[in-house]
């Protein structure tokens, strides 16, 4: 009972210091009506739904995966085939095989079609899952890498299903800067959830200590799997926001540029830690953007500094600075709860 | 007919192979697993570039000077700061490094690939039987079992190749008896720039452009090469190479038209099988830091 009432008091310490800021920022930036910042917010919360996403397994079981990107593909996929309107799927794609012809004959409504995808994706992650957990270190950091090379490379193939090189186009443009504040508020609830339920806590003593969990009767391929199939179901719904909102996108749009970006933010944010991905996504996020606008319309006073390649380069060096100074990111791997509460973090040592 | 995709492929397995040798060198001396080593083969690949015009020995020399320059600066830039760090962290610096100087390629050279006009003497074919061996694949798979055989004479007789395998199986223990690790760390990356620079060479000779793109695919190659052989391990790192490139082009060669396209997402399924069936790979070194 006791145990109860301080997991939902620690819940609310965790989720509500993240959750009511953004949500205020949002009302804010939605206030001023100004298209291209209403934009850059709804690109960097749902940015940040894929970066919670994968601090569920990666920050709490600290195995590194580089494969959340894959799933987030996965699921984008899945939502603009069962969402596209039906009349234009018999020209996008006349030689749908047989066995998912089916697929031609019906367009579900976005919110649905979001839900099937990230229920199918969590399908996948278990079967991906079940064998992938047991490796840990770089073994699982190769491994993850070596699944987002298949998926990326069937998408890029299967021209039936996928459009194979084409842009996957006709995909219903609904999700908006209220979405992407739902998606985010959602994901980290459901995160923080994990971090303070008996499954999340396990996996954060298999991280801290694997072989003191065994011990103690801990399943780590067990804990890690629950974990795993929650990242990647809110890596999906990140990747079918992203698809609804851009609305036009390839297998390019989730390769490794989109993993390196991810796997940065948590990175930069604070491995360990709910609060270091949300920060992280923030940080580089407003960084990004600022270079860019240089990139492309120059700054007040400083002209255009037009290189291509230059937002990325210049934040590679940030990514890089951070490590070197603080290889265990911003906030250290703490939470926001654990400032107000004034003392070190047990998790701080984690990275 | 068989016979000619089995001399194809000894000729990528041998390319990949060294790859993966340079790769797997630092990574056995400090647990580092480097992702921007394929950016040192890009380097080199700008390097013949800009040395295109100079007589062949030069373009050698300066594409090697080039690379092992880039190679110490990476180590002692970007590397030494995070040493003690955890894998992860280096294997994420390792990862930003590499962005970076990839986008600074892309900044340096334009968002489009560099031609680079060929080298026609190497593409000359011999015929044996019947089967064609090109000038470039007796090179390649010469070069490779040369430096392969230097490398071991490098590490069993010289000073500093003794001292760099007892970091190998101890690093702290090879401190305590005065081994200086800095020396030993450098000398490493040293070589792993060597290598790199012959690969460059050996890779984009059969290539005709050079991209800032273009070492992404090759240390994809070498990383799970070097995971599969055997992490630590010399010659689990050569093996999961050689078998890489020897895979990779048996799969494009021999599996039906309609599933060629796939052949990436066949090799990548059979690596995840790999390393789960040998998480430490098929040679796995003794007290490996996987």
């Amino acid at each position: 009972m006791n145990d109860r009432v301080s997991a939902w008091s620690r819940w609310v310490f965790l989720a509500l210091p993240l959750i009511i800021p953004l949500i205020v920022i949002t009302v804010l930036i939605a206030v001023t009506n100004d298209i291209s910042l209403v934009q850059r917010a709804s690109t960097a919360m749902i940015l940040m739904v894929m970066v919670v996403g994968l601090h569920i397994f990666s920050g709490n079981s600290g195995v590194i995966s580089f494969g959340s990107v894959a799933f987030a593909m996965i699921a984008a996929y899945t939502s603009a085939l069962l969402t596209i309107p039906v009349e234009q799927k018999p020209s996008l794609f006349p030689d749908m095989p047989g066995f998912l012809s089916w697929i031609v004959e019906f367009s579900l409504p976005v919110p649905a079609g979001i839900v099937v995808a990230v229920l199918f994706t969590g399908v996948v992650a278990v079967i991906v899952g079940v064998p992938l957990v047991r490796l840990s270190g770089l073994s699982a950091g190769i491994a993850t890498l070596a699944f987002l090379v298949v998926v990326q490379v069937v998408v890029t193939k299967w021209k039936a299903v996928t459009r194979g090189e084409s842009t996957m186009v006709g995909v219903p443009k609904e999700a908006t800067l209220w979405w992407a504040l739902a998606g985010v508020v959602l994901a980290i609830a459901v995160a923080a959830l994990f971090q303070v339920s008996r499954n999340g806590r396990r996996l954060i003593a298999t991280r801290e200590d694997d072989k003191a969990s065994m011990s103690i009767g801990i399943s780590i391929p067990k804990e890690r799997l629950v974990g795993w199939t929650l990242s990647c179901m809110v890596a999906a719904t990140g990747g079918a926001l992203y698809g609804h909102y851009i609305s036009t996108f390839s297998a390019t749009t989730f390769g490794f540029a989109l993993t390196f970006f991810i796997v940065a933010m948590l990175v930069i944010g604070g491995m360990g830690s709910l609060t270091g991905a949300v920060v992280g996504v923030l940080v580089v996020q407003v960084l990004s953007e600022f270079f860019r606008t240089l990139e492309t319309q120059g700054l007040g006073p400083i002209p255009i500094i037009d290189f291509p390649g230059l937002t990325e380069m210049v934040l590679a060096l940030i990514l890089l600075i951070v490590l070197i100074v603080r290889p265990s990111g911003i906030t250290g791997g703490t939470e926001v709860a654990d400032w107000f509460a004034r003392r070190k973090s047990p998790e701080s040592s984690a990275s | 007919m068989y016979l000619q995709y089995v001399v194809d492929a000894i000729g990528t397995g041998s390319l990949y192979a060294l790859m993966t040798l340079g790769l797997a060198l630092v990574f056995s001396v400090m647990g580092l697993m480097n992702f921007a080593y394929g950016q040192l083969v890009m380097i080199g690949g700008f390097s013949i570039i800009m040395l295109r015009q100079q007589p062949w020995w030069a373009i050698i020399l300066g594409t090697i000077l080039v690379v092992v320059i880039a190679s110490l600066l990476m180590e002692r830039l970007a590397f030494r700061p995070v040493r003690a760090a955890t894998a992860m962290t280096m294997l994420i610096t390792s990862f930003a490094l590499a962005q970076f100087l990839q986008q600074a390629a892309r900044v340096a050279f334009g968002a489009n690939p560099r031609p680079l006009e060929q080298f026609s003497e190497l593409s000359v074919q011999y015929v044996v039987g019947d089967l064609f061996i090109s000038r470039q694949t007796i090179i390649t798979v010469v070069v490779a079992i040369s430096i392969m055989l230097a490398l071991t004479l490098l590490l069993k007789k010289t000073n500093i190749g003794i001292q760099l395998r007892a970091s190998t199986e101890d690093v702290d223990m090879a401190r305590l008896v005065g081994i200086k690790s800095n020396r030993v760390i450098a000398s490493a990356f040293v070589i792993s720039g060597v290598i790199a620079a012959i690969v460059s060479m050996l890779f984009f000779a059969t290539r005709t452009n050079v991209s800032w793109s273009s070492g992404e695919s090759i240390v994809l190659i070498a990383f799970v090469g070097a995971v599969i052989g055997g992490l630590g391990s010399m010659v689990g790192a050569a093996l999961g190479g050689f078998l890489m490139g020897f895979a990779y082009t048996l799969l494009n060669a021999l599996l039906p038209l309609e599933l060629r396209v796939f052949a990436d997402a066949f090799l990548y399924t059979i690596v995840i099988v790999v390393l789960l069936i040998r998480p430490s790979g098929l040679i796995a070194a003794k007290g490996a830091r996987v």
